[in-house]
């Protein structure tokens, strides 16, 4: 029973910190991208 | 020191030698950078200004870049493994065996066509994710997006077709698996849903045009081998001319 | 149209925004391949291409995992039948890739990096993406003798029990309820229909901007496609919670 909670709670917790992993990916680019453009233009 | 590198560069370039193959000097002038660009048959596939975007590793990773540059690699160490390799069942794996042991260099070809493979795949998925996250599938680049989901089937069909090649388990199995996959198709396998209705047998599904028979054997290496290094190359290039025409046509995304 | 005296065609761009391709655009070129080719070069005197032994058609190799790339669609084959996971999915997954440009009406963020202006359409990328990327890690590092879990601790050369008891959910409709096979078989694809219908129906009313946005050919579209995207991990939770086998039982297929 434990084993299988384990299991689920490991499908979950991948599924959520990877989605969160590309969505902390695009912001980051975001704010990169915004500091590039402050500086060069 | 310059003055005499200057000299010699005179030199060189007013020879007929060198005016035979460039038809341009080597001044660094506007005209003479936009000649070096239009008269050169590789570099004239670039256009001759670019936006700043497109040099900027920040902005695209440089993924679309790195993967054609995997495709060019494995082409020319396919085509070397290609020398030594026979696709015939009873002599493929010791062939490999042979590029891993004997032939000089060769386990350092296979090696890196491997990497290469797998790297590709990995490429193709990071380009993706970038041309994404920069938005550059809006209109009016939404045909050229359909393009390159369709490259990145194909680079995974032509991962798929060339693990067969060495003939060992790995290699056996998954394409058992798979073609087993393909049995299940619906409508086109025989085991899959509404197959059996529409017609299908075990000597007419599409499991059974992948195989060259029902099971993986002597048909389906050659099969697999004639797709991986003749068809699928061939359709990828024609996908992949597309897919830079349209970059030219459409002009290198960025901020508007 | 006008003419213009300049130094390249561009439209829509000023022309401060470009450079000359040589030498820039070449440099760096010359670079990459310079960078992709010695660390290719490098990496493979130390990451062999495996061979394993000749095709031995009487021993299946314990556990057999395809390739990386398709260990997602293989971890998928534990919970869906093989013309769902190996066939349906992915190709629903590559006409949905295909279609993002048709179905993403927001014209912002084109060209540019950013996420504020493009929550929805970043997050439900991420999901996909997450959810494939999380399959793969499974079926490399979790999958083991014949494809049981293992966790990293766990012995990899000794077999797991297998697992039993997992019931159709029709099946347990008349069980639980005490109603016939029929009506449980019923029940079951009422309640994929009512999956999809709320799905569909309930957006239009609380995100009414959205609907309006996309018309209702694309809206469809799009929320049937994430519907069964979202449908994945849904029926993994479950089988993994209460060991349902099928939501849905037909005479020609199961889901």
């Amino acid at each position: 029973m434990w084993e299988k909670l384990g299991v689920g709670m490991f499908f979950l917790v991948s599924t959520v910190a990877l989605t969160f992993v590309i969505i902390g990916l695009s912001s980051f680019m975001e704010r990169l991208y915004k500091r590039n453009n402050r500086n060069n233009k | 020191m310059s003055n005499l590198l200057q000299r010699v560069s005179d030199w060189v370039t007013s020879t007929q030698v060198y005016k035979a193959i460039f038809r341009h000097g080597y001044e660094d002038t506007p005209r003479n950078r936009s000649l070096t660009t239009f008269s050169n048959v590789l570099y004239h596939l670039h256009p001759v200004k670019t936006r700043k975007e497109s040099i900027r590793f920040r902005y695209t990773w440089c993924m679309g870049g790195a993967t054609l540059l995997l495709f060019v690699v494995l082409t020319v160490t396919g085509l070397l493994l290609m020398f030594y390799y026979v696709p015939d069942t009873r002599r493929a794996y010791q062939d490999i065996k042979d590029i891993m042991n004997v032939v000089s260099f060769g386990s350092t070809f296979r090696n890196v066509h491997r990497l290469a493979a797998h790297g590709m795949v990995l490429t193709v998925w990071l380009h993706m994710t970038r041309v994404f996250l920069t938005g550059a599938y809006k209109p009016p680049r939404e045909f050229n997006w359909v393009v390159g989901v369709i490259l990145l089937t194909l680079t995974l069909v032509l991962s798929w077709t060339g693990y067969l090649l060495p003939w060992d388990q790995l290699a056996f199995w998954a394409v058992t698996v798979g073609t087993k996959m393909a049995g299940d198709t619906p409508l086109f396998g025989v085991e899959g849903p509404f197959g059996r209705q529409l017609g299908m047998r075990q000597d007419n599904d599409i499991k059974f045009m992948l195989l060259g028979g029902t099971e993986v054997g002597q048909n389906t290496l050659i099969r697999f081998y004639v797709l991986h290094c003749v068809v699928l190359p061939l359709v990828a290039v024609v996908f992949l001319v597309i897919h830079y025409w349209r970059v030219r046509k459409d002009g290198f995304s960025g901020p508007l | 149209m006008e003419l213009v005296k300049g130094t390249a065609p561009a439209t829509e761009k000023e022309p401060e925004d470009t450079i000359f391709s040589w030498p820039h655009l070449f440099y760096v070129e010359l670079i990459a391949v310079l960078v992709v080719t010695a660390a290719l070069l490098f990496l493979s005197l130390y990451v062999g291409a495996p061979l394993e032994e000749e095709v031995g058609r009487d021993t299946t190799p314990n556990p057999m995992k395809a390739p990386w790339y398709f260990l997602g669609l293989q971890e998928l084959l534990v919970f869906f039948d093989p013309w769902i996971a190996g066939v349906t999915l992915p190709a629903l997954i590559i006409i949905g890739l295909m279609l993002i440009p048709f179905l993403d009406t927001n014209p912002k963020g084109s060209g540019s990096y950013t996420f504020s202006e493009r929550k929805l359409a970043v997050s439900v990328y991420a999901f996909g993406l997450g959810l494939w990327t999380a399959l793969i890690v499974i079926g490399v590092w979790f999958r083991g003798l014949d494809w049981s879990w293992y966790w990293p601790w766990n012995d990899l050369h000794v077999h797991k029990p297998p697992i039993v008891g997992l019931k159709d959910l029709s099946v347990i409709f008349a069980t639980k309820l005490g109603i016939s096979e029929f009506l449980g078989n019923t029940l079951s694809y009422l309640l994929v229909l009512v999956y999809f219908a709320v799905g569909l129906i309930i957006p239009v009313f609380i995100f009414k901007r959205f609907y309006n946005r996309l018309g209702i050919i694309r809206y469809v579209t799009t929320m049937v496609l994430f519907l069964i995207m979202a449908g994945i991990p849904v029926k993994i939770a479950l089988r993994l919670i209460f060991s349902i086998k099928y939501v849905m039982v037909t005479p020609w297929f199961k889901i």
